[in-house]
């Protein structure tokens, strides 16, 4: 495969032309997607929703080309899609695929930095296992201003649950790179609830009184990183598989496991044999049972896939409270 | 009507024209000068070695001007008549009895370098000692190319063999870097508008990064690359010729000793933190096979010239902090490289953050106003903002404010050469550099070229197409400061 920058360019600008005679809206970033397949993936969904909504170049390294044809080149191909928005402008996506073959050469960074739109910012969604790309991943970190993990989704794919979190601790805390995972996005609303929960001022000293706390639901790296969470709000430390509070009592946390998407329950009990109970379904309704009878029942929505990938790249910046859980595992 | 103007009359003679450099610089930037009516009455003589009828040669320079667009073939035929070949090696003096024949006729005289360093002795000594480096009737100008000496002592005996045949006006030793549009730019962005000079110092910049990123290997060119290294190759000369212009004070005119006195300066201030504790702040590197534009490439020690044990570096980066009032503690991080992932030379000046932050989600501060200046290629100059995403939530995102030289003022940016050559020809050294400056950034570089001779074993490798060795990324590790991207 030999990557001609300028005839990219050129093909890119033709397709575009082609596609629109209306004025066309100037790439916002560049949004550089890894992963295994092209179709098979989360992405796909997400990019559909930023469709239109904001003009970006994407390149798409399609990395498990390499496993399933062995003999295959590298190869590239070039296409876009415009929408036209409401001022009656262009907002395209130009379309790169590279997909690696068993030369490797795809995947590497002399490939696909060369087509990258230079000084707009560049953002990674590795869609892709972490622990076994930990060479493509660590130059394509070096390329990006922020990295898009899914951990929930990189366990599906193979990684091994008890080395992911240690994975993602070396890019956030160690690398310091800005790093976003899909699967502490997707537990905010949780959170959200679960904070709320304490926002009585009369509940919130029961913070430092609880004991332990199950969650039911979520896949084993959300069910982490949930619990992760809740230390580093609450100050605890790690101990075994367990925690210890500020006072050093300790504190159990337990998950049951449930595939990716569906409800949670979360219950909270505390040192005085009290218990808070939360559920939630994706669809929208949730319970909070308090331990004096009381109930309520706000409703929440679950941002999908594409409203975070909105979010994310709308917003360069590193996610401070996933970046902070994770410090939490320095702290036993 | 406008009128062009144009050069003196006068010979040009080449000194090693059936060079690359000739091929691919200085005979398209002649012709372009002579397109554009720069030079009215000239001739241009080919001195090299090789025996090359008249015939061949002017073939060869038919050749060499083939891609200069927008020429008549009359225009083309005319300047190929102009071109004369002196076929004898520097060593005999009969050949520089025939260039005083050549020079008959033509008041003004300029000599090109453009032979390998080892050479430059033979001719400027000679030069002198034929009489050829003064005239009567005109200037005599002579341009010096790069590499100028391959550290303090061999520049100092360089400058002092110039001097003792020329003055110091009549040398012209070329730094291309500083013909680019952009570089010369930068002087009239900081010095011709009100609004960077208050903020261009200690107060509000964060830091500076300085890139000089290749593609490309070593090529054909292993044998000498073997002995100069991204440190002399790259960073003595460029990169610290594109600093001295970041930095610098604003001169008090814009003579050209003005402007170099003040680059000296730059230079001068420079805080030896590199003698102290050489590994802290200079990092080097070579290239181990990669991948380049899709296509896979050899490593640096297997490639042709190389020796395989070489310990010459293709990548250096240093952090570099100079003694002024202006810019005491912020660093200067400098890098070179061939085999990156993409040519590209930009000068960044990082900015601080705001004393408040105000947007943006909690703990992670946006990111930083950076103007980039870039040199090469597509020549211009960026502003990156923060600005809030319309809407009624107040997102921010880092937007550009582009300016690029070709979109703006159409494709009539001279090239480096042509610009430095029309330089030379109407007198103006401000783009060439003197010896102090020369000196000066030889001073420096050889106490870490010194500390680096002690130094055994491999050199730490980066994979050709990336952005460079993991070492580097140590020079900028402090809260959020970042290479930007090559
Ligand atoms: N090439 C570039 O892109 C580049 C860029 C920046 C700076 N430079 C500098 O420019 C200079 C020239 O570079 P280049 O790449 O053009 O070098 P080159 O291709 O090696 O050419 C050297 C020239 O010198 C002539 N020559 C060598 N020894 C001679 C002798 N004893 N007598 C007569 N002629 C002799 C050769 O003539 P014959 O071929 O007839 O032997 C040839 O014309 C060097 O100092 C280099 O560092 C080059």
């Amino acid at each position: 495969m030999i990557v001609d920058v300028p005839a990219v360019e050129q093909e890119l600008a033709r397709i575009q032309r082609e596609l629109t005679n209306s004025e066309v809206r100037t790439s916002l970033f560049n949004l550089v997607v890894f992963s295994p397949d092209a179709e098979k993936t989360m992405a796909n969904e997400a990019l559909n929703y930023l469709l239109g909504k904001r003009a970006a170049r994407v390149i798409h390294i399609v990395n498990g080309a390499a496993h399933e044809n062995p003999t295959e080149e590298s190869r590239l191909d070039v296409s876009a899609r415009c929408f036209i928005d409401t001022e009656r402008k262009s907002v395209c996506f130009q379309e790169i695929v590279i997909t690696n073959g068993s030369d490797g050469a795809g995947g590497a960074p002399g490939s696909w930095v060369p087509l990258l739109v230079r000084d707009i910012p560049t953002l990674i969604l590795w869609q892709d296992t972490l622990c076994d790309n930990q060479d493509l991943l660590a130059h394509a970190q070096e390329q990006a201003e922020k990295l898009l993990v899914d951990t929930e989704q990189s366990v599906a794919l193979g990684d091994p649950e008890d080395a992911i979190l240690e994975v993602v601790h070396r890019i956030v805390v160690t690398d310091r790179i800005p790093v976003s995972d899909f699967a502490f996005k997707r537990l905010r609303t949780l959170q959200r609830l679960v904070a709320s929960a304490f926002d009585d001022p009369k509940r919130t000293p029961l913070l430092d009184e609880i004991s332990s706390v199950d969650l039911a639901g979520t896949s084993s790296p959300a069910g982490r990183l949930f619990s992760l969470w809740l230390a580093d709000r609450l100050g605890w430390t790690i101990d075994g598989a367990h925690f210890r509070d500020r006072r050093n009592r300790p504190v159990a946390f337990n998950h049951t496991q449930v595939a990716v998407g569906c409800s949670a329950e979360v219950h909270i009990d505390l040192m005085t044999s009290e218990r808070i109970h939360i559920a939630m379904q994706t669809a929208g309704c949730a319970d909070v049972d308090y331990p004096e009878g009381e109930e309520s029942h706000p409703v929440v929505s679950v941002p999908g896939n594409g409203e975070l990938l909105l979010e994310e790249v709308d917003a360069i910046g590193s996610d401070a409270l996933y970046r902070n859980a994770l410090r939490v595992l320095d702290r036993y | 009507m406008d009128t062009v103007d144009a050069a003196e009359p006068l010979v040009i003679f080449i000194f090693g024209v059936t060079g690359d450099l000739t091929r691919k610089k200085l005979m398209p930037a002649l012709f372009s000068l002579y397109l554009n009516e720069r030079l009215s009455e000239f001739r241009i003589v080919g001195f090299a070695r090789r025996e090359w009828s008249q015939e061949h040669f002017r073939d060869q320079v038919r050749e060499m001007i083939a891609n200069v667009g927008g020429a008549s073939e009359e225009q083309r035929n005319r300047f190929v008549q102009s071109v004369v070949y002196l076929q004898s090696t520097f060593e005999d003096p009969a050949g520089y009895e025939k260039l005083r024949e050549h020079a008959a006729g033509f008041p003004n005289r300029i000599y090109y370098l453009s032979t390998p360093p080892g050479a430059y002795e033979e001719v400027i000594r000679s030069l002198g000692e034929h009489g050829l480096a003064r005239s009567d009737t005109g200037y005599v100008r002579i341009i010096v190319e790069k590499p100028f000496g391959r550290d303090l002592a061999s520049a100092q005996s360089l400058n002092s063999l110039l001097q003792s045949c020329f003055d110091e006006s009549q040398i012209y030793r070329i730094d291309h870097y500083l013909g680019k549009e952009t570089v010369q730019n930068l002087m009239m962005l900081r010095f011709g508008n009100g609004i960077f000079e208050p903020v261009w110092n200690n107060r509000y910049v964060d830091h500076v990064q300085i890139t000089v990123a290749e593609n490309a290997g070593v090529g054909t060119r292993g044998n000498y690359y073997e002995r100069a290294g991204a440190l002399r190759d790259m960073i003595q000369n460029h990169t610290f010729q594109l600093l001295a212009i970041t930095a610098m004070e604003p001169p008090n005119d814009t003579s050209p000793d003005s402007i170099r006195d003040e680059k000296v300066k730059i230079i001068r201030s420079l805080d030896p933190v590199t003698h102290r504790e050489p590994d802290r702040h200079v990092v080097r590197a070579q290239y181990s096979a990669g991948v380049v534009d899709g296509s896979e490439v050899a490593g640096y020690l297997t490639e042709d010239g190389v020796d395989p044990e070489s310990q010459t570096e293709t990548y250096a980066a240093l952090r570099l902090y100079l003694d002024s009032w202006r810019w005491a503690g912020v660093p200067f991080v400098l890098r070179t490289g061939k085999r990156l992932s993409r040519k590209a030379t930009e000068i960044s000046v990082h900015f601080k953050h705001p004393p408040l932050h105000f947007f943006g989600p909690a703990g992670s501060p946006l990111q930083r106003n950076v103007l980039s200046i870039r040199i090469q290629p597509q020549e211009g100059i960026t502003l990156n903002v923060n600005a809030k995403i319309p809407g009624y939530a107040t997102a921010v995102r880092p937007v550009s404010m582009d300016f690029a030289y070709g979109s703006a003022f159409g494709p009539a940016v001279p090239e480096a050469y042509e610009r430095l050559l029309f330089d030379a020809m109407k007198g103006d050294n401000t783009l060439y550099t003197r010896n102090d400056e020369i000196e000066a950034s030889w001073s420096f570089i050889n106490r870490i070229l010194d500390h680096w001779s002690t130094q055994d074993g491999p050199l730490p490798q980066y994979a050709a197409g990336s952005a460079g060795p993991d070492e580097a990324r140590g020079l900028l590790a402090d809260g959020d400061r970042r290479w930007r991207r090559v």
